[in-house]
């Protein structure tokens, strides 16, 4: 009886490892990685609700805490952005965005986008994903765009991170510290 | 007393089969890892980085100028394209400079570019410059190209064949956009760059004599 229990026991064991070999290599190819952007990364660019062309906006920064921002007044979003490029490895792919941000704005946001398009084009850009911050003050924040599934492929095709503040009179209310990217 | 053997052998069995499983997970983890690794090297062993046109820092030329301000920049909205905002520049005034940042031991292979040149006689011209690190030179010029004036539109340009090893250690890398323009100076601006390089190589360390017949470059002198 002790014997039968035993063997079954045993029986049960080996699909038990062959599973657990399984988990553990599915874990090591899942390792993920994050890549770190600073606030001050961001460029200062126009965005496309305004004009054609012409020179990028002011930006501001605060300066004991790291924090940038589109340094201009009452600004509707799509008006400005910073842009933060991406530079991943090829094959990565980006499974969530973390966004660490200064929101002492009310009724102001910061709608934050994920932008991908052909590297060798004019176009657009496709959106890959979209988060806003609330438009509430809620201070210092932290806000997750989660789930992400982009894979990498760096000949055909470039990757950058946008925000674009929705503001009032005070446009340093809205300000990024930093961005973290995880990818596999 | 059967029993009990009974008992210890599969005790011993199973403790054995327990281990054997996860020494064979480990093992089997340890190995996809290298595999993927390896794979990963082995089928991108070109591989690319890109540069936003609005990556460009602009900064004056050595045939305009000692020193002094920044120019201004302009950029185009829809299509993320950013020019020099100086009028009748010519080349060597005024340049959009994109900092290389690649690993150790890379080999660049080629550096492609998006532009628009919709100037009739104007062009935009592109170095790729290295100077050491810890230098106050000019510049090394590593490769170069320069836009035609048979069409007015969007265009592809590269530097052909380039072969420059990067040895971070003791050097800079760059890319200069110049524009050679008129009176209309955003029709000639930069959509994005894309370098292309060798990562055969990369993180195998110079100097010892040991991976590389050369101690200060990549060369295929076996040591």
């Amino acid at each position: 009886m002790c014997f039968d229990r035993m063997r079954e026991v045993s029986r049960l064991l080996l699909p038990l490892g062959i599973i657990m070999a399984i988990v553990l290599i599915g874990s090591a190819e899942l390792e993920a990685d994050d890549y770190n952007l600073l606030g001050f990364e961001g460029i200062g660019t126009l965005g496309s609700t305004t004009v054609d062309n012409g020179p990028p906006p002011v930006v501001g920064d605060w300066v004991t805490t790291h924090c940038r921002y589109i340094d201009v007044p009452n600004t509707l979003v799509g008006e400005y952005y910073l842009r933060y490029p991406l530079d991943l490895p090829d094959g990565a792919t980006i499974t969530s965005i973390r966004f660490y941000l200064a929101d002492f704005n009310n009724p102001g946001s910061l709608f934050l986008y994920l932008h991908s398009r052909p590297w060798n084009s004019r176009d657009g850009g496709t959106l890959e994903a979209i988060k806003v911050s609330p438009a509430a003050d809620v201070g210092d924040y932290q806000i997750d765009m989660d789930p992400v599934d982009v894979t990498i492929n760096n000949q055909t095709t470039e990757y950058w991170i946008s925000v674009s503040p929705t503001n009032n009179d005070f446009p340093g209310q809205l300000c990024v510290y930093g961005i973290q990217v995880t990818y596999n | 007393m059967n029993i009990d053997v009974t008992r210890r052998r599969m005790s011993l069995a199973v403790t054995t089969g327990l281990v054997l499983a996860l020494w064979l997970a480990g093992t089997l983890a340890a190995l996809a890892g290298e595999f993927s690794e390896e794979t990963k090297n082995l089928g991108a062993d070109f591989q690319y980085q890109n540069y936003l046109g609005y990556e460009g820092i602009a900064t004056l030329g050595h045939w305009g100028f000692d020193f002094g301000p920044t120019p201004p920049v302009g950029d185009w909205v829809t299509t993320h394209c950013r020019y020099i905002d100086v009028e009748n520049g010519s080349e060597g005034d005024y340049y959009l400079r994109y900092p290389i940042h690649l690993p150790q031991g890379a080999v660049i292979k080629g550096v492609s570019l998006y532009v628009a040149d919709f100037n009739p006689a104007g062009n935009i011209w592109v170095f790729l410059v290295a100077r050491p690190w810890n230098s106050r030179e000019l510049g090394t010029e590593l490769g170069s190209t320069v836009t035609d004036d048979a069409s007015n539109n969007d265009k592809s340009i590269n530097m052909g064949a380039l072969n420059v090893p990067v040895n971070n250690q003791s050097h800079v890398y760059w890319v200069d956009v110049t524009p050679d323009n008129s009176a209309l100076p955003g029709e000639l601006c930069v959509y994005g760059i894309q370098v292309t390089y060798d990562c055969t190589e990369c993180g195998v360390l110079f100097g010892d004599g040991f991976e590389s017949g050369n101690v200060s470059a990549w060369s295929s002198v076996m040591p």
